[in-house]
C-alpha cells in the first residue's frame, strides 16, 4: 500500500481547527462576572456529582472534565460548583459557527464547540490562514463575549489541525507543518488524537505500544494481526500524520442511523415503575426526534446499567415503527430479561431507519386514529415547546426533556439546529 | 432566581440593547450587555440579555410573542 500517494494532494490543504477553550465553563464566567479568575466546575444541574467542564483555573488544579464533584472538591476545595445553561451554550454555539462559516463554506461542527474549516480555496481572500484564525479570535471576543476565546491549529489535515489547536491552548494559534508532525506527535500521548478511545489504548498499551514514536516502528502487518484490516491501516496512517478524511460541512452530513437517547440517573431506581417511566421518557424523547427527521425504524435497543451489571437488548420488528408508545411497549418486553437489583443508566435506540414515506398507510382506523394524535401533540408540542402535552405516565415526575450535548446528539439534528436558530 | 416581571427601556435598532430597568419603583441603568443569546419556547423566541453596571450583573428576559421583560436573575461582582 502506497500511502505517500494516496496522501499527495491533502499536502495542499489548509485546515483550520477552531476549539473554544473551556467552553461551558467560560461561557458561565462570560455571563456572570463575579465567577471570572476562579475555579468553576459546571454540573449538569444542582446535585449531580459529575463535573462536564472545568474553568482554565480549576484545571490548573488538576480538575478535569468527567471529574466527580467529590474528587474536584479534593483537588480544589475553592471550586465554585454551577448547573450548565445549555440554552445559552446552544445559542453561543451557533454564533460562533457563523463566524467559522463565513470564511470557507467547507465547515464542519465538530461538536458543540469545536469546528473544522477547510480554507484551501478561500484562503487568498482573507489574506492568509493567520489572519483568518486571528479574525475568528477578535471576532469571538467582539460580537459573543470578551471572556471567551479559542485556540485556533493550522495545518494540512484535520489530525494535525486538532493537534495543533490542543498545542495553542488556551486562547492561541500554532502552525503545524509537515516537517514538525513527527515532532509533535511524539509528544502528544495516543489519545490525545481522535480516533484512538481508551479501549483502543489499552489494546495498544499491552502489546507495548505506548506513545506515537513506538506505533510508528510497528509494521503494518503486526498491526494487521492485531486489529484487523480497518484499525491497522488507520494506525499506521496516525502515527505518520496522515489523514485523508474531508471536511464535511453540514449540508452533506450522512442521514442518521440511529436515533435515541440516554441518561444517568442521579440516584439508583430500584422500583420497576421508576424504571419504566423512565424508560417511557426516553421512548418519547427518541421516537419525537425521528419524526422531526421524517423517520421511522424497526430495530429497538435498550441499554441499562446498574449494580455493576451491563445490560443490552434489542429486537427487530416486522413493522416500522415512530410511536413512543410502541417504542416503550418493545423496551417493556426486553425488560423482562434485566436481572438487576437497581439502574443507573438507560438508553433507548431506534435503528435501521428509513423514511417515513417508505412505511404503507394505516389499514385499520384505530391505527389512523393514533396517527393523527400523535401528529397533533407534535403540533402542540412544537407550538408550545415540548412537553407541553405528555403521557399520563409521566405525571407527577421530573420529565427529562431534550438537551444539547458535546455532539449534537443524532447527526441530521446539526444542520437542522443550524437551519432552525 | 428572581422571575420577576419588569419594565426595561430598550432601544430596538439592528438587535436589542436594554438601557435602563425599573425595578421596584428605583430606576437601574445599564452600562453594557455582556451576553446575549437567543432560544426558542415552543415557537416562541426569548431573548437572554445579561447587563452589567458597576457592580451588579442583572440577567433578564424578553419574549418576542408579548413582548414582556423578566428579570431574572442579579449576581454581585465580586
Amino acid at each position: 500500500m502506497d500511502f505517500k500517494e494516496n496522501n499527495a494532494d491533502c499536502l495542499n490543504r489548509i485546515i483550520l481547527h477552531v476549539d473554544l477553550d473551556s467552553f461551558f465553563a467560560t461561557a458561565a464566567q462570560q455571563a456572570n462576572p463575579g465567577l471570572r479568575k476562579k475555579p468553576v466546575g459546571i454540573v449538569k444541574a444542582k446535585g449531580r456529582s459529575c463535573i462536564i467542564a472545568a474553568s482554565k483555573e480549576a484545571k490548573k488544579y488538576g480538575v478535569k472534565t468527567g471529574s466527580s464533584v467529590f474528587e474536584a472538591k479534593k483537588l480544589c476545595p475553592s471550586i465554585i460548583l454551577v448547573s450548565a445553561e445549555f440554552e445559552k451554550y446552544e445559542d453561543i454555539t451557533y454564533r460562533f459557527i457563523e463566524i467559522c462559516q463565513k470564511y470557507s463554506p467547507i465547515c464542519e461542527v465538530f461538536s458543540l464547540d469545536e469546528c473544522f474549516i477547510d480554507i484551501t480555496d478561500t484562503e487568498k481572500l482573507w489574506g492568509n490562514a493567520l489572519s483568518i484564525a486571528l479574525d475568528i479570535q477578535e471576532r469571538l471576543a467582539g460580537e459573543i463575549g470578551d471572556y471567551l476565546t479559542c485556540s485556533v491549529g493550522i495545518s494540512h489535515n484535520r489530525l494535525l489541525a486538532k493537534l495543533a489547536s490542543t498545542c495553542a491552548k488556551p486562547d492561541g494559534i500554532f502552525y503545524l507543518d509537515q516537517k514538525s508532525t513527527f515532532e509533535a506527535l511524539d509528544k502528544a500521548a495516543l489519545t490525545d488524537v481522535c480516533g484512538i478511545g481508551f479501549g483502543l489504548y489499552r489494546r495498544l498499551v499491552s502489546l507495548g505500544i505506548g506513545d506515537f514514536k513506538t506505533l510508528r516502528t510497528s509494521s503494518l502487518k503486526f498491526l494487521y494481526k492485531h486489529f484487523g484490516p480497518f484499525w491497522s491501516e488507520h494506525l499506521y496512517n496516525l502515527a505518520r500524520g496522515i489523514d485523508n478524511s474531508p471536511v464535511i460541512p453540514a449540508e452533506d452530513i450522512p442521514e442518521a442511523k440511529s436515533v435515541g437517547r440516554t441518561y444517568t440517573t442521579h440516584r439508583n431506581l430500584y422500583k420497576k415503575e421508576e424504571i419504566e417511566r423512565l424508560m417511557r421518557n426516553l421512548c418519547e424523547e427518541a421516537s419525537e426526534k425521528a419524526r422531526k427527521m421524517n423517520l421511522c425504524g424497526r430495530y429497538v435497543g435498550l441499554a441499562l446499567r446498574g449494580d455493576e451489571k451491563s445490560f443490552y437488548g434489542h429486537k427487530t420488528l416486522k413493522t416500522y415503527i415512530d410511536d413512543g408508545k410502541m417504542l416503550f411497549t418493545i423496551c417493556q418486553v426486553i425488560f423482562e430479561n434485566w436481572t438487576g437489583k437497581y439502574i443507573r443508566f438507560c438508553g433507548v435506540t431506534l435503528s435501521q431507519l428509513v423514511k417515513n414515506e417508505y412505511r404503507s398507510m394505516p389499514l385499520f382506523p384505530e391505527d389512523q386514529q393514533r396517527k393523527n394524535l400523535i401528529t397533533a401533540v407534535d403540533k402542540i408540542n412544537d407550538n408550545f415547546g415540548t412537553y407541553t402535552i405528555f403521557p399520563g405516565q409521566l405525571l407527577k415526575t421530573e420529565i427529562i426533556r431534550p438537551e444539547v450535548t458535546g455532539y449534537f446528539g443524532d447527526k441530521k439534528f446539526r444542520p437542522n439546529f443550524l437551519r432552525n436558530s | 432566581m428572581i422571575n420577576e416581571s419588569i419594565k426595561v427601556w430598550a432601544v430596538f435598532d439592528s438587535g436589542i440593547s436594554p438601557v435602563a430597568m425599573d425595578w421596584h419603583n428605583r430606576v437601574i441603568k445599564f452600562d453594557k450587555v455582556i451576553l446575549k443569546t437567543d432560544s426558542k419556547r415552543g415557537k416562541t423566541k426569548i431573548t437572554n440579555m445579561v447587563c452589567a453596571n458597576n457592580s451588579v450583573v442583572y440577567e433578564l428576559e424578553y419574549n418576542h410573542q408579548n413582548f414582556l421583560w423578566t428579570l431574572k436573575k442579579i449576581m454581585p461582582i465580586v
